[in-house]
């Protein structure tokens, strides 16, 4: 998890050995400026590249495409991926759309009735539940020169498809009716509260105004437990020798034959269920608008809940890959590939501690030839309520296409170390190299000082 | 601002004269909360885990005017889905039926169900 620095921040940075690497670019820069390059230049926590983070993307696909959307499209229903799909779709032809930004687990489109929250709490093996795929598209207006006289702009767009997953997640999740006390007996006493119970009473005197007279006679003739005797029958024809009379007298006695228990039972399929949902759903919104105190405190706890459940322990082995392509005219038929990645972590988290093992290979195309990094990295953290230190590095093997005479090792090393020097006002010391050329890669350190309203740096994720 | 859905559902269950029906509550998706069961005014049982609750015997249950109401209180915790659902299994009568209330809520909503039995 990102610790944020806010409020006020007074930072000294020293670039010590300076940014040597191939590339280095001198800058005129603020203080400030220089602050977020030193952090910049941290491996941990800090705003470095995505794809040089030691860790797994959320996002693949926006990684390896270098992008960050302001606005990621987060279906959650099979037609809602349809629909953010469909944009790939004009005029029955395929196109790619420029600033796409689509995230989705198949898992979670679908219902998942029968999943309980301590089943998913457990954790365990979770490769299909926690799998997500993003999907991006960025445009890029190349200059196009060939067979033109005046060179005219290209409409490229580049498309990149990722996936993530969690292979093993034994880092159990709070159930909140568990960890928060009262919440569980809140729950319980709002749901009695917003219960109709109608007494048996009261439910005889709703059920019975809907339903027909008539269909309850005919239900009652047709009754066999109402059935007459022949010398009823008899007597009944002989005192209401009339046909309306007689029917009604007919009906009184078959009536009186049956238990009320089996009057009850004729009765119960003649109500009318519609009327008598829309009745019981008027009751019940009153009392769900009558338990409106209940239902905030219960509000209160799970919102405490939340904040009391952000640290978690245990494994997590966690995966990704991502690939991207380039098509020219937005059209399918018309496409390059352009990289590729993959990045798989293995960390365990304590009580204020957390390792983090990770692995990971990109490739890319540029000029033609493919380029291939394999990276390996070891992070540390300790993190106490006053003291916090990260020790993270990172290895990294050009595999693929080295040019004559590169070393095919760099690495980049970071060391933060914070304390508190009164709540909320951290005091933090950072050095370390970055990666460079051969082993004389950029030195950096940094000292900062957050006043106020800061959090540290370094915290357990 | 979070909001509470609120839904009702009446169904029809066909008994066995003989055997007792059992009703049991399931908050599904992943998300927390609680159910309550109550024959008519009569309070039976209450929980936040899926549990057997035995209603009673078929015939009293259907010539008895009590209805089974199973109420549930959901709240959308999970980032993955805002499904919000409650299903009730009854089992002891002709059939085993499956009741179910389920709306795509927003984060953070919550929801008030009620689904009632009746017994026939």
């Amino acid at each position: 998890m990102k610790a944020r620095t806010s409020g006020a921040v007074l930072g000294l940075a020293l670039s010590l050995a300076g940014a040597r690497g191939a590339g280095a670019q001198e800058t005129t820069t603020s203080l400030v400026e220089k602050v977020n390059a030193g952090r910049e230049a941290l491996a941990a926590d800090s705003d470095i590249a995505e794809q040089e983070k030691l860790r797994t993307p959320n996002s693949p696909a926006f990684v390896l495409l270098g992008v960050s959307p302001t606005q990621i499209e987060r279906p959650n229903t099979p037609k809602a991926v349809a629909v953010a799909l469909s944009t790939f779709v004009s005029k029955d032809s395929l196109t790619v759309p420029d600033k796409f930004a689509v995230e989705f687990a198949p898992y979670w489109i679908f219902r998942r009735p029968k999943l309980q929250v301590r089943d998913y709490a457990a954790g365990g093996w979770s490769l299909v539940r926690d799998l997500t795929f993003s999907l991006g598209t960025a445009a890029m207006n190349r200059m196009q020169t060939a067979g033109m006289v005046e060179p005219i702009q290209a409409p490229d767009t580049d498309l990149a498809a990722g996936f993530r997953t969690h292979l093993y997640d034994g880092q159990s999740r709070a159930v909140c009716t568990d960890k928060m006390a009262g919440l569980r007996d809140g729950l319980i006493g709002l749901a009695r509260t917003t219960s109709v119970r109608l007494s048996d009473a009261e439910t005889a005197e709703l059920e019975d105004s809907l339903i027909r007279k008539r269909d309850l006679d005919a239900a009652i003739l047709a009754s066999p437990e109402s059935a007459l005797t022949p010398e009823e029958l008899a007597r009944i024809e002989a005192a209401h020798p009339e046909g309306a009379a007689r029917d009604r007298a007919m009906l009184e006695a078959r009536t009186a034959k049956l238990t009320p228990g089996q009057l009850r039972r004729l009765k119960k399929p003649l109500v009318d269920l519609d009327a008598l949902e829309v009745e019981l759903k008027r009751r019940k919104e009153q009392l769900v608008a009558d338990a409106r105190d209940q239902l905030r405190t219960v509000e209160t706890l799970f919102e405490q809940c939340a904040e009391a459940s952000t640290a978690r322990k245990g494994w997590l082995w966690e995966v990704a890959g991502a690939a991207a392509g380039r098509f020219t005219n937005a059209r399918f038929d018309a496409r390059e590939w352009l990289a590729w990645s993959s990045w798989s972590t293995l960390s365990y988290a304590a009580e204020g501690e957390t390792f983090l093992l990770l692995g990971r290979y990109h490739s890319s195309k540029a000029s033609g030839s493919w380029d291939g990094f394999l990276d390996a990295g070891l992070r540390g953290i300790v993190a106490r309520k006053t003291y916090a230190a990260s020790l993270e590095g990172i290895g990294r093997f050009h595999v693929v296409d080295k040019d004559a005479g590169e070393k095919p090792f760099h690495y980049r090393l970071a060391v933060v170390a914070e304390y508190m020097v009164t709540e909320g006002s951290w005091v933090s010391v950072s050095f370390g190299k970055d990666f460079g050329p051969g082993n004389t890669g950029a030195l950096f350190t940094l000292a900062n000082l957050n006043w106020g309203f800061g959090k540290p740096r370094v915290s357990v994720p | 601002l979070p909001k509470t859905i609120t839904e009702t559902k009446v169904v029809n269950y066909r008994v066995d004269d003989v055997a007792s029906v059992v009703a049991r509550a399931i908050i599904g998706d992943a998300q927390e909360g609680a159910w309550t069961m109550h024959l008519g005014s009569r309070f039976l049982a209450g929980g936040t885990n899926a549990d057997d609750v035995t209603v009673g015997p078929g015939r009293a249950l259907a010539e008895g005017s009590g209805n089974l109401e199973v109420s549930a209180i959901v709240k959308d915790v999970r980032p993955e889905t805002d499904h919000l659902t409650l299903t009730v299994t009854l089992t002891g009568g002709m059939d085993t039926q499956h009741v179910q209330i389920t709306n795509l809520g927003n984060p953070g909503d919550s929801a008030s169900y009620s689904i009632f039995v009746r017994f026939v």
